[in-house]
């Protein structure tokens, strides 16, 4: 634990990094800082557009939900890709100064963090604009889903960034994988939706539903979704955790569960840096 | 406690895996496993070398290239761990192994000011009580708040010099950054180095010109092939190097 009682020595040194990335991040470009807000804007616009219209089956008030979990993707997404990068291109700094390498992963989930949070005003604003009512009793759970997302992004990033100095291939695996990880996570097709379909037509149900809620990803994001009402047809009920554990009774177990696989993510990655870090000014 | 040294350096080994031995493909790490090769192709940087540095001593590491001189101020600053033997110092560190460390072209000159401040461990306020000074010595006037990547080579030098003068760290680990700038510039930094000598600090300093090294070093080590060969009096040190090596 040495190292965690260093970073916070060196925690002016992690603000410095931070802004510096803030800074840097949309260099010369005229829209600047409103980059990191169209991107997802973009995409959720054309999502709507294809699932609203093309193929309606988003249902009602689908941007707003697709809304609520874009920006949390994006931030997990593009966290994961900055993290992924930030050691291996830094190490000629590496070579010529001593600071905990671990500032390194942490600077970049910081400033990845205050880009979401900036997309969270945008999506408030967005919700009062629509009038968009919100479930308030459901807030720990959407906020327990936080943690439990930022715990396994961070073990991701610290086991990614130190791989990625000796492997080159970790970026461009991690790369594929968020994309088939955005497909397969309860982000653009509605979670009641996605196991539905996987009761029908799966061969085996009950497996494929359970690796379906076994993405450490999707607790959370459906913990998030909880935060809109139901709002189908004919619903019984516009509590969307009840209609999720009418469909998975023991969701609150796939929920803990992606609690300890984030806990254990970050255990790992920790140790895998810890291990790592010191042969990272021995290379490159 | 009064007279412990600044600096242990005791019984360091360093080596360094061979890059060539590097496993990069999947392909390759198969060959190797099928070979049954254990991977110790490595090069031995440094040999068993011990000495110590006292508080305020002012030291130099000279030898040929590849000598391990490099190595071993790395080692002193953090950025490698012996392979075997301790590395100990006290205080706070700063090592200019190359100049300008993590400064950015596309921030502005006083924002790596503080970033690059910041990376040798000195705190904002630190920092903002020595802008000044920093900004003066520089010589870049306005040109402090545009970005770096409108400077000159030389614009980029000075400022650079200017922060690494401005750390005031207990020990200060030098690399051949000395020779920069035009003359004035190169006369304004070593009397700076003369003056950071005089407060007291502790300062190891790795150089190919033996002149400088006699000019500021009462004392220094002389290493060749990653091994000791003698710790001693600038001058004596020099002349075995010289009728070893010149």
């Amino acid at each position: 634990m040495n190292e965690l009682a260093e970073v916070w020595r060196y925690r002016e040194l992690l603000l410095n990094f931070v802004r510096r990335d803030l800074k840097i991040r949309y260099k010369n470009s005229v829209l600047g800082f409103a980059w990191s807000l169209l991107n997802p804007l973009f995409q959720i616009l054309v999502l709507v557009i294809a699932f609203r219209y093309m193929m309606p089956v988003g249902g009602r008030n689908y941007s707003a939900k697709l809304f609520l979990a874009m920006v949390p993707w994006m931030f997990f997404a593009q966290a994961l890709m900055d993290g992924t990068s930030c050691v291996a291109e830094q190490v000629q700094l590496i070579k010529k100064v001593y600071f905990p390498r671990l500032l390194l992963p942490l600077s970049t989930l910081c400033s990845n963090l205050v880009h979401f949070v900036l997309g969270l005003a945008v999506l408030a604003g967005f919700f009062a604009l629509r009038h968009v009512t919100l479930e308030w009793s459901h807030v720990p759970l959407a906020l327990g889903g936080l943690a439990i997302q930022i715990a396994f992004l961070a073990g991701l990033m610290l086991a990614a960034s130190s791989l990625a100095v000796y492997y080159n291939d970790v970026k461009f695996m991690l790369m594929s994988l968020v994309q088939a990880w955005f497909f397969l996570s309860p982000v653009m097709l509605p979670p009641e939706m996605a196991l539905h379909g996987l009761q029908q037509q799966m061969p085996f149900p009950q497996v494929a539903k359970a690796i379906y809620l076994l993405n450490p990803m999707a607790p959370p994001l459906i913990a998030y979704r909880t935060l809109l009402p139901h709002d189908a047809v004919g619903a019984t009920t516009n509590d969307y955790l009840q209609v999720i554990t009418q469909l998975v009774p023991d969701f609150m177990s796939y929920y803990a569960a992606s609690a300890l696989v984030a806990a254990a993510m970050l255990l790992v990655g920790f140790l895998i840096f810890r291990r790592l870090q010191w042969h990272f000014a021995e290379l490159g | 406690m009064a007279y412990s040294p600044a600096i242990v350096v005791n019984q360091v080994c360093k080596a360094f895996s061979l890059p060539h031995e590097r496993i990069v493909t999947l392909k390759g790490a198969l060959l190797k496993a099928l070979r049954g090769r254990s991977g110790k192709d490595t090069f031995v940087a440094l040999k068993g070398v011990s000495f110590s540095v006292q508080p305020g001593e002012v030291l130099g590491i000279i030898g040929a290239n590849g000598s391990g001189k490099s190595t071993l101020l790395s080692m002193i600053a953090r950025i490698y761990l012996p392979t075997s033997g301790q590395v100990t110092t006290r205080g706070r560190v700063c090592a200019l192994l190359g100049l300008g460390a993590g400064m950015n072209p596309e921030l502005s000159g006083r924002d790596n000011v503080f970033l690059n401040a910041a990376l040798y461990g000195l705190r904002r306020q630190q920092v903002e009580a020595r802008y000044g000074a920093i900004a003066d010595f520089s010589e870049l006037g306005d040109f402090m708040l545009a970005p770096m990547r409108t400077y000159s080579s030389g614009m980029f030098t000075r400022l650079a010099f200017a922060v690494a003068v401005h750390l005031d760290p207990d020990i200060l680990l030098l690399d051949e950054v000395l020779a920069v700038g035009d003359e004035h510039f190169s006369r304004k930094c070593s009397e700076k180095l003369v003056e950071i000598r005089s407060s007291g600090a502790t300062i190891v300093l790795v150089s190919h010109q033996l002149r400088q090294v006699a000019q500021l070093c009462p004392r220094a080590i002389w290493l060749h092939h990653g091994e000791m060969m003698m710790d001693g009096p600038t001058d004596q040190v020099a002349e075995a190097y010289v009728s070893k090596c010149g």
